[in-house]
């Protein structure tokens, strides 16, 4: 369920481009002769602007702060791409003042391999995403192409996922089950 | 593993929602089904919605430069102000092509215009929903979402297509609201594959339900082979 990002990547790109589209309207209306007084014949850098930038000494205060402050979001953005959606650890337990965790893989190894053992699955794999306060589960499942996919959802609606949720406590275990197709039928020998 | 967690079983979920309409609990009698539809509606909105691109690869380039840029004028700027300007960057230069170009040069008419089209672009890439990058499923569980990758459910339908009588070979292209599948007919008759390819594909689509039932379009090529 989890957007990972989605919502800072738009509104980092929403706010870049209203910024270009901004400032290159007004260059070329400026250019055109589309502002009114202004007269399009001039240097970019004026004799107008440089006496009114020497004139005023916040202005370089103003640009100073106004930098760190796309600096230091652009940061944020940028180190938000690299950080992986994933759970290395979950809590099981939160008991009084001990928190029980233990490693996702132990959860995800075995729904994988459950996973893997229906008929129509060839390869399942499993992570748990951020939050760790209330993890939800991603499933990669990888069906022969003829599979019918129904049953295989049943399956994990009505058995893996309730055991799931039970192992780790949570009444809530939202799920997102990405499905591929390969042309060999299935991996597993005993499902045949 | 159960008897260890049974203290807790009474405690409020710990990913309850902010409100919605999932909160009022499922009746029944004749408004079950109406609830129920209302249930899966709201898991057809979750399932479209969790598939859509999140630009990841878009904001990683654009989130570098504006770091860049930032930094390098923040470093400039602050070391100016505090009497040592580092010069990193040719500023001087930059000041005397700023004074040397005017509004109205082609040059920077193309240079607003091509920066303003860019920022246009990123606005659309930023604002436009973008078509998800796998097929939803229907579920009637909104807590369960499920998606088909494209080209699995093209080689599901290809594979139904190809198991009629009568066909040699078929192709799929999946567009945004109908499914076209084209069919190379390995017997005699034109008109008949069609109707027997429409039909399979069609129950293979009612199989895998789809959060948005696409029209099925049927394109026979060729006679006998």
């Amino acid at each position: 369920m989890r957007r990972h990002n989605a919502f800072l990547n738009r509104f980092g790109l929403g706010l870049v481009g209203l910024l270009l589209l901004a400032g290159g309207v007004l260059a070329f209306a400026r250019g055109t002769g589309g502002l009114g007084r202004t007269r399009p014949h001039e240097p970019i850098l004026g004799d107008g602007v440089r006496g009114y930038v020497a004139g005023e000494p916040w202005f370089w205060q103003a640009v100073a702060l106004a930098a760190v402050v796309l600096a230091l979001f652009a940061l944020v953005w940028l180190v938000a791409q690299g950080r992986r959606d994933t759970l290395s650890r979950v809590e099981v337990d939160r008991e009084g003042a001990g928190i029980t965790r233990m490693p996702a893989s132990a959860v995800t190894g075995a729904i994988g391999d459950e996973v893997a053992e229906y008929p129509d699955v060839v390869r399942g794999r499993a992570a748990l995403l951020r939050p760790a306060g209330r993890p939800a589960l991603r499933l990669d499942l990888t069906v022969g192409e003829r599979a019918d996919v129904r049953p295989t959802i049943r399956r994990l609606h009505d058995e893996a996922l309730p055991r799931l949720r039970q192992a780790l406590d949570a009444d809530r275990l939202p799920t997102v089950v990405r499905i591929r197709t390969t042309a060999r039928q299935t991996a597993n020998p005993r499902a045949r | 593993m159960t008897a260890l967690y049974e203290g807790r079983a009474a405690e409020p979920g710990p990913a309850a929602e902010p409100a919605g309409p999932s909160t009022e609990p499922l009746v029944t009698g004749p408004s079950a089904r109406l609830a129920d539809a209302r249930t899966a509606r709201r898991a057809a909105r979750r399932a479209v919605r969790v598939f859509r691109p999140r630009r990841t690869g878009t904001a990683l380039v654009v989130a570098a430069v504006l770091l860049t840029v930032s930094a390098l004028t923040a470093a400039e700027v602050i070391s100016w102000l505090m009497g040592r300007p580092l010069r990193l960057v040719p500023y001087e230069r930059l000041g005397e092509l700023a004074r040397a170009y005017r509004f109205d040069d082609p040059v920077m008419l193309g240079a607003s215009a091509v920066i303003a089209l860019a920022g246009l672009w990123l606005l659309l890439v930023a604002l436009v929903p973008g078509r998800p990058r796998m097929v939803p499923l229907a579920t009637d569980d909104p807590d369960l979402v499920v998606g088909l990758s494209r080209a699995g459910l093209r080689h599901a339908l290809e594979a139904a297509a190809a198991a009629v009588p009568g066909v040699g070979e078929s192709r799929v292209r999946l567009r945004r609201r109908t499914v076209t599948v084209y069919v190379r007919g390995g017997s005699s008759e034109p008109g008949e594959p069609a109707a027997g390819v429409r039909r399979a594909v069609t129950a293979r689509l009612v199989e895998l339900a789809p959060v948005r039932m696409p029209k099925v379009r049927i394109v026979v090529s060729g006679g006998a082979g």
